[in-house]
């Protein structure tokens, strides 16, 4: 059976090793699922990297900065104070949006950072050291949580270690339907499993190599009645002709598969971009239609939609959530307080309002006994 | 021949109507002027002899000194002191264009159609990746191969018109980055439009900005969009001047891209102007209206001038 079919298409072509990456565990353990596949090591072959982001390249790299770093969210906009624990950088999936693209335009292959496990005590040290704290962690934000997992098994390595803390959760944040490691471990407990989500005509046309919603939704319902608590993400929402019957499609979905009680939020963004990249997006994903909308320049630098565009998505799609469960823990993600109150009828008004309200959300699902409440 | 050796070759005097008038293959001279050099031989006379080349058949061409053969002419001069490459002294077009180039760069800073001219020139003799590599950086510009092909595309389908404005420097870098990445037809098109309006820096990148997103959103080429708008400036308002032409048009184009945005414009200014507020008072919204705060501007003389100010603010209806 090839690699592809193993890795549900997963396409490595090539590995690129860094001397200092090659005595991980991880790295053998990476090495040894992906026999035949050509081994680099990094900087002989400046051929490699041609073309587009090098997503069949697979990097395997020895990590140097903190693995476990706030959001970057920015003072103009109410942040819900993630935690990002950088396991790797870009993605296998090609969603036309992605930011990573400008990100790592000079790096497209797809890292892996391979001292993950020796790092991970002091990022639990930093966790524990601040009991009184809930530390709120995804791994989702420089690449998809779950796509490497058969690769990988991050989660083996995870999942153990968060369940059992009583001031975090674990957020693994994806768009496939990789979770038969999640499902085979044994652990529930603090650990939340999310999918973003969009309308079925966007994550079609510009979610490329992403399952598609039902298939998402599907997952999420397994993941569910296997003891998992949920989070969706409606995130980049974006308005296209039809945008609200497709929207409304994805919510029916959810009516139909999961139960709104174990959920623990659903955020909604819309989508926003640093300029650069525009261009890049016009040359990689030329049919795309996200650039389509009308978009200003934000506070934060990045362009974002018109502002009464972006508080009629949230408010149509509020409504659409809403009326299936009225307690969903919605929030949105990088707004304004005046957007907020327009659109969601209130506000946390800051960032650490919204905190508090994310981190009530953990109590309440977690009790802080570690059995969903 | 080394080019060092050109110095070796003896002064002789050519008439210049042998010289071909053409600026010829070692050329790399675009908007100049050339007032200044030729008063300056009215003044103290040909100072530096031009360099040629004479191929049997052909009429002579210009190796270096282009403008002072051409200065020489419009000052009805019979002949010229030069140095003359001739076939025995072996010298292939490589090494003159080269010459050129370093005698170029070694006195003045080339425009970007000069740039164009010589990495043209040098395609025919050397290998891309070399231009990229080497030449690109010599000239100043960061090697990369879409922006050789935009400069070889300059040079052989820019007409003169688009070609002065993008010598004048009046084509900012990032608009050219931007019409690097369409087709040749479109930037012809957009070009065009570019310099028939002078639109300034900002203008040029909104302006191809929203050109290339209506294409996308309208699912049309740009040509046609191009047309669709009529854009000629025989059609547009003949009362106003290029400036106020160039607004016009960017409005109208920014209506199209943008009209919640440019509906929401209108609205404020309509809801500024019914407010009539006396004259030295503005409001204006915050960019895109995307902060919360408006701003109030009063312009006053003395304390006693800005309470009346004040005063005549909270008498206006409409502000609640
Ligand atoms: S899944 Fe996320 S990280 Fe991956 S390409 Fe899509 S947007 Fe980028």
């Amino acid at each position: 059976m090839g690699w592809n079919l193993l890795m549900n298409g997963l396409h490595i072509r090539r590995v690129v090793l860094d001397k200092d990456a090659s005595s991980y565990a991880l790295t053998r353990q990476i090495l040894a699922g992906l026999p035949g596949v050509p081994v680099h090591s990094s900087g002989l072959d400046p051929h490699l990297f041609d073309g587009e982001p090098g997503k069949e390249t697979l990097h395997l790299q020895h990590y140097k900065g903190d693995f476990l770093k706030p959001c970057p969210g920015t003072r103009e906009y109410i942040c819900c104070g993630y935690q990002i624990l950088n396991l790797a950088a870009n993605c296998p999936l090609d969603c036309s949006y992605c930011i990573l693209q400008s990100y790592f335009v000079n790096q497209p292959s797809l890292r892996v950072f391979v001292n993950l496990e020796e790092q991970l005590p002091d990022v639990l040290q930093v966790i524990d050291s601040q009991p009184g704290r809930i530390f709120r962690v995804g791994t989702g934000e420089f690449t998809d949580s779950l796509a490497l997992d058969p690769m990988t098994h991050w989660s083996d390595m995870l999942l153990p270690q968060f369940s059992r803390r009583k001031n975090a959760i674990l957020e693994l944040k994806t768009k496939t339907t990789r979770i038969s490691r999640v499902l085979a471990s044994g652990y529930r407990d603090r650990i939340i499993l999310s999918w973003s989500l969009n309308g079925p005509w966007i994550s079609a046309k510009e979610e490329k190599g992403a399952a598609s919603i039902e298939k998402r939704v599907e997952a999420a319902r397994q993941c569910q009645s296997e003891g998992f608590i949920l989070g969706f993400h409606f995130d980049p929402l974006v308005p296209y002709p039809g945008w609200r019957d497709d929207y409304a499609r994805t919510v029916e979905l959810l009516d139909r598969r999961i139960d709104p009680g174990r959920i623990i939020w659903i955020s909604m963004g819309s989508f926003r971009f640093m300029p650069a990249l525009k261009p890049i997006i016009r040359r990689r994903h030329p049919t795309s239609g996200v650039l389509n909308g009308e978009f200003i320049i934000g506070l934060d630098g990045k362009m974002r939609y018109f502002k009464p565009i972006r508080i009629e998505l949230y408010h149509v799609i509020r409504h659409l959530l809403e009326a299936w469960h009225p307690d969903l823990g919605l929030y949105l993600c990088m707004e304004s307080d005046e957007v907020w109150r327009s659109s969601m009828g209130w506000s946390p008004k800051t960032s650490s309002g919204l905190r508090e309200y994310l981190d009530q959300r953990v109590v309440k699902f977690f009790n802080g006994t570690g059995q969903p409440a | 021949m080394n080019p060092y050796r050109v110095s070796e070759i003896p002064l002789q005097e050519v008439a210049l109507d042998d010289i071909g008038d053409a600026p010829g293959p070692f050329c790399m001279s675009f908007g100049f002027d050339l007032e200044p050099l030729i008063s300056s031989i009215k003044t103290v006379g040909l100072i530096n002899p031009p360099i040629l080349r004479s191929d049997p058949g052909q009429k002579i061409a210009v190796v270096a000194g282009y403008r002072r053969i051409k200065a020489l002419k419009s000052l009805n001069a019979v002949s010229t002191p030069c140095r003359l490459i001739e076939r025995h002294d072996d010298m292939p077009p490589l090494e003159c264009l080269l010459l050129n180039l370093h005698d170029n760069l070694s006195t003045r800073r080339l425009n970007d159609v000069e740039k164009g001219m010589v990495l043209s020139r040098l395609s025919a003799f050397v290998p891309r990746q070399e231009i990229v590599t080497q030449y690109m950086p010599l000239l100043g510009l960061s090697p990369n191969e879409k922006g050789l092909l935009f400069f070889l595309e300059m040079e052989t389908h820019f007409d003169v018109k688009i070609k002065t404005f993008v010598s004048e420097g009046r084509l900012s870098w990032r608009a050219v980055k931007m019409l690097s990445d369409i087709d040749a037809a479109s930037r012809a098109g957009l070009l065009r439009v570019i310099s028939e309006l002078m639109l300034n820096i900002n203008q040029q990148l909104q302006f191809i900005d929203y050109i290339v997103d209506l294409s996308f959103i309208e699912k049309n080429p740009i040509p046609w969009i191009l047309s669709e708008l009529d854009l000629d400036r025989n059609h547009l308002d003949k009362n106003t001047n290029r400036p106020q032409q160039a607004k016009a048009v960017l409005n109208r184009i920014k209506t199209r891209r943008n009209p919640s945005i440019v509906k929401a414009e209108k609205k404020f200014s309509r809801a500024v102007i019914n407010l009539n507020l006396p004259d030295g008072i503005l409001i204006s919204a915050p960019p895109f209206f995307e902060g919360e705060h408006y701003r109030l501007e009063i312009l006053f003389r003395e304390g006693e001038d800005l309470k009346n100010r004040l005063q005549e603010l909270l008498r206006i209806q409409g502000l609640d």
